[in-house]
């Protein structure tokens, strides 16, 4: 009866005439977002942020998560068509759509992409009405020493999970923790790393340096190579849908990918990537024909596409329930509802129910529009696809600058971004990933007031953190996953590296 | 490139990150303190500061002691893929600056239409001048109406007013 309250209710909010143009908005401007390649979620997300503020918080959180899971859809199309991805969760998507694609099957990989992503995305939805209440009861709950010791494992669990070296990920954490201190402190009002430059007062806004790492890294990196068109198969040669074998091949992988792709889009760092490689990797493990897996089968699409989006439905969770981002996005996502003024949290179910049952509405109603946005406009898609950098990368740029100069109205913030830029590019050159920064530099200022408070509770005994159950969990958990791979290394094994050959080193 | 080579030009990579990153570590330790690491007992302003300084040493050092201990191959590495890839960024850089500078002189239209021209000009091959002052000119007006008219987003006018 609650569950139909809920659903009433949040079908309510998002069938607001405004919601639903944002909505539609969102996942359009998402799809455009997860089509080209180079631009992605999360840039695009910091890009228009600054666009929502005339509209409520409740329209611009649809809108903003509208384009996130817009993306998840959107990052096939390239995958499928060109063999590059949109989205860098739609990697393991190319292993097998650009083969089926090569084979004149590119309709049927679209669709049943498009298709397994609209299972996983209204499962995803009955998931979060269901689990969402309950776990925001559970963390009103939490203390600071709770508090301090999910921040720490998100931290752990995203250089864990990254794609490159432990060890580089650690340095970008404690950088990013560096960053987050520079400002005035909020307990002791001491300014730290400050030099007298006023606009270091509130510390340095991770909006531009998202812009920054993000926006104008990801195009600097880009312009060294020569501007080239890929290759663009045609969408239909034969059969558009797919045929009854086809849907009876998708259908297992479909059910597992849902499941195991919001299983992992819960924990910190485990959507994406790796809730697209997990479900291929079983998906080819229990196939009765696993040699074929890259060679063209539908199963190898099937499966990763709907658990990519499975996991973004997954990660809504524990951003709305716990005001924890799980990953970059979510914490972009995080950052608009600072801005419009929202505290994330347990207590957002509370005091905004408006806003979290609204957005929940309408991933409902965005799911549908997807469907129906993906199927009949691949043609466009494909149009767009041949955008020439040339036009496109300058238009970044404006992008990145004007949105950061419109946070304050301030040149500080662009001169900011212009900096970050540059030095996400450099990053890139030396492999060192930017999202444990970013995770570090939101998560810092909770991180430190959460510890400074906990130690005040305890009269200084940092024991406190392992006398209380579920932080004392979280802690042996971080710890075991900071300290594995270099046991693992010490005694002969190395840590599966995610999509690099022969792992990593610590 | 072998996994060799890569591994080698990683061992430069790294051993040139580690230094800057034990340069910074260093400096923000000493930096913080300034403010105090404990008062009356509890933590002040600058122990969280120095164990994040301080764990980026450490980190630092341990990525350049593994940055030694690969072999040494003595291989020239090229930091740039393309010939003219250092120009493409450096170039880039400089407009991006020079945008930054200028926005608040000269307003948001004339920066970006001035934006866009340079960018085109340097990048485009063969040069197409219709084609580079129409783009320009219509991206100039599309960012006005999105983002001025709809959006209302505030941007800089300059000394002309635009």
């Amino acid at each position: 009866m609650n569950f139909m309250n809920n659903l009433y209710w949040c079908l309510s909010i998002a069938t607001e005439p405004v919601n639903i143009f944002v909505c539609f908005l969102g996942v359009f401007i998402g799809t455009i977002a997860g089509v080209l390649p180079g631009l992605g979620a999360t840039t695009c997300i910091v890009l228009l942020l600054p666009a929502t503020y005339g509209l409520s918080p409740t329209s611009a959180i649809i809108m903003l998560a509208g384009i996130y899971y817009g993306a998840m859809y959107g990052g096939s199309t390239t995958s499928i068509l060109l063999n590059i991805p949109g989205e860098g969760s739609s990697m393991i998507t190319c292993l097998d759509g650009y083969q089926m694609a090569k084979q004149g099957k590119a309709g049927p990989a679209l669709s049943i992409a498009a298709i397994g992503s609209f299972i996983a995305g209204t499962f995803s939805v009955v998931m979060i009405m269901i689990i969402g209440p309950v776990l925001a009861e559970v963390a009103l709950k939490f203390g600071p020493p709770e508090i301090f010791a999910i921040t720490f494992l998100g931290m752990i669990l995203v250089t864990y999970l990254g794609r490159g070296s432990m060890l580089k990920g650690l340095i970008m954490a404690a950088v990013g923790l560096m960053l987050s201190y520079i400002g005035t402190d909020s307990m002791s009002a001491k300014e730290r790393y400050v030099f007298h430059i006023i606009s270091l007062k509130d510390g340095i806004g991770f909006l531009p340096i998202m812009m920054g790492l993000f926006g104008i890294a990801e195009v600097l990196s880009n312009l060294e190579k020569k501007f080239t068109e890929g290759e663009i198969f045609k969408t239909t040669n034969g059969h558009f849908l797919p045929n009854k074998k086809e849907l009876k091949d998708s259908s297992g992988p479909i059910a597992r990918g849902t499941l195991v792709g919001f299983a992992l889009g819960l924990i910190p760092g485990g959507g994406g990537i790796l809730s697209s490689l997990v479900s291929y990797t079983m998906e080819k493990k229990l196939s009765k024909y696993p040699e074929k897996f890259g060679t063209g089968v539908i199963e190898g699409v099937a499966g990763p596409e709907t658990a990519n989006n499975a996991g973004a439905g997954g990660s809504f969770v524990p951003l709305l329930t716990l005001g924890f981002p799980c990953h970059v996005a979510m914490a972009a996502l995080l950052a608009a509802l600072m801005i419009h003024g929202v505290t994330p949290g347990p207590l957002l179910y509370k005091d905004h129910p408006d806003m979290f049952w609204g957005v929940i509405g309408s991933m409902y109603i965005g799911n549908v529009l997807l469907l129906m946005l993906n199927l009949p406009l691949i043609g466009l898609w494909v149009k767009l696809l041949k955008t020439p950098y040339l036009i496109l990368f300058p238009m970044i740029f404006l992008f990145c600058l004007i949105g950061s100069y419109s946070l304050n109205s301030n040149i500080f913030d662009v001169a900011m971004t212009v900096l970050f830029g540059v030095i996400g590019y450099l990053m890139r050159k030396f492999e060192y990933e930017p999202a444990p920064l970013i995770m570090a530099l939101i998560l810092g200022p909770m991180f430190e007031v959460a510890l400074r408070q906990s130690l005040i509770m305890s009269n200084g005994s940092p024991l406190i953190f392992l006398f209380r159950p579920i932080s004392s969990v979280f802690i042996i958990i971080s710890c075991i996953l900071l300290f594995s791979p270099f046991l693992l290394k010490y005694f002969g094994r190395r840590r599966p590296g995610l999509l690099k050959e022969g792992g990593d080193e610590f | 490139m072998t996994a060799v080579e890569e591994v080698a030009i990683m061992r430069h990579l790294d051993m040139v990150s580690s230094l800057f990153w034990f340069m910074i570590g260093t400096v923000y330790c000493i930096i913080s303190l300034e403010y105090g690491l404990f008062d009356s007992g509890m933590p002040d302003a600058g122990l969280l500061p120095l164990i994040a300084g301080l764990t980026l040493t450490i980190l630092s050092i341990t990525v350049f002691i593994n940055a030694v201990k690969k072999k040494n191959e003595n291989l020239k590495f090229k930091f740039f893929p393309e010939i003219d890839s250092w120009k493409k960024v450096s170039v880039s850089v400089l407009a991006l600056i020079t945008y930054m500078i200028l926005m608040q002189h000269l307003g948001f239209i004339g920066t970006t239409f001035l934006f866009m021209l340079f960018l085109l000009i340097f990048f485009s091959q063969p040069r197409r001048w219709i084609f580079i002052i129409v783009v320009s000119f219509l991206t100039v007006v599309s960012f006005q109406i999105v983002l001025v008219t709809f959006l209302k987003v505030q941007l800089p006018r300059g000394i002309f007013g635009m």
